[in-house]
């Protein structure tokens, strides 16, 4: 049951901030980082973001980082687990460009 | 100099509207208490204020957690009551929204509608209760029956504004349950 409902396709936010944590960040830093990543086009709200990184957490998708743990400014990290999200997602997303570089593709031929 | 404002909000999109007016004519908040606002001459339009509904009430660790969080983000908390959080950002840090992505903004609606149609309903609750109490003293011929009704009759009328607090939210809310059919985010 429960993997079955690991396979959607993530939020935004969720995707642009796991892709950050690929090296360690504190939330100012994802904040920024998301912002830089999507040319302005995203913005993530406070809230969300504090959102997103407990429920990454619980997940364990995320991690905070080793030695940081106590220190006010947290710093995360991705995990394997949540490394193998982003290959499926990016799968996923793949499929959908590519099925739609063909349709579309076909049509202006 | 500091300037004080009584001044009770139902709707905290228009609280927010109105502190935001006050912040461009140059009247920052500084500090909130029942509905009592106090404000701090500053730079006009300096901050950008947000009100939030948040996850848990008052002073509760995980509330104190997020606004430590907060800071991190440059996101200040000027005052809390009950599950209301006052926030405010520097206009020069980028632009400011407490919640990105439909989902979110969705059970944020959520959460402050079913506050407002709860309230609604324990004051109905307490009314019908009133009316039966009437009705039971009247039958005993008791000499204060009025009273009951009058009570029942007030917390009708209060629990009917506190109803249409909600309605405008629950509309959005079926707005962007349709348009979740059609995006993801």
């Amino acid at each position: 049951m429960a993997e079955k409902m690991d396979r959607g396709a993530l939020t935004e936010a969720v995707y642009y901030i796991m892709l950050s944590l690929f090296e360690p960040m504190h939330g100012y830093g994802i904040m920024q980082n998301v912002t830089n990543l999507s040319k302005g086009r995203v913005t993530l709200g406070p809230g969300t973001l504090y959102g997103a990184i407990n429920t990454l957490l619980e997940k364990k998708w995320i991690q905070a980082v080793e030695g940081e743990k106590k220190s006010r400014k947290k710093e995360y990290i991705i995990t394997q687990e949540g490394e193998n999200m982003i290959d499926a997602e990016l799968e996923r997303l793949q499929e959908l460009l590519d099925n739609g570089h063909r349709v579309v593709g076909r049509k202006e031929k | 100099m500091k300037k004080t404002v009584f001044k009770p909000f139902y709707n905290y999109e228009k609280e927010e509207k109105w502190l935001n007016q006050m912040s461009l004519n140059g009247l920052q908040l500084v500090g909130y208490y029942w509905a009592v606002y106090v404000f701090e001459e500053g730079k006009p339009d300096e901050y950008e204020y947000r009100i939030e509904f948040m996850r848990h009430f008052g002073k509760h660790p995980e509330n104190l957690e997020y606004i430590e969080f907060l800071k991190e983000l440059k996101v200040e908390c000027v005052g809390t009551y009950m599950y209301w959080s006052i926030l405010r950002k520097k206009k020069e840090d980028g632009p400011f929204e407490i919640f990105s992505g439909m989902e979110d903004k969705m059970k944020q609606y959520k959460k402050i509608r079913n506050w407002w149609f709860s309230l609604a309903a324990l004051e109905y609750f307490i009314a019908l209760y009133e009316m039966i109490l009437g009705i039971y003293l009247k039958n005993s011929n008791e000499s204060v029956t009025w009273f009951p009704f009058f009570c029942g009759f007030l917390l009708i009328v209060v629990a009917t504004c506190l109803f249409s607090v909600g309605i405008p939210l629950h509309k959005k809310i079926k707005c962007l349950e349709k348009n979740k059919e059609l995006f993801d985010n």
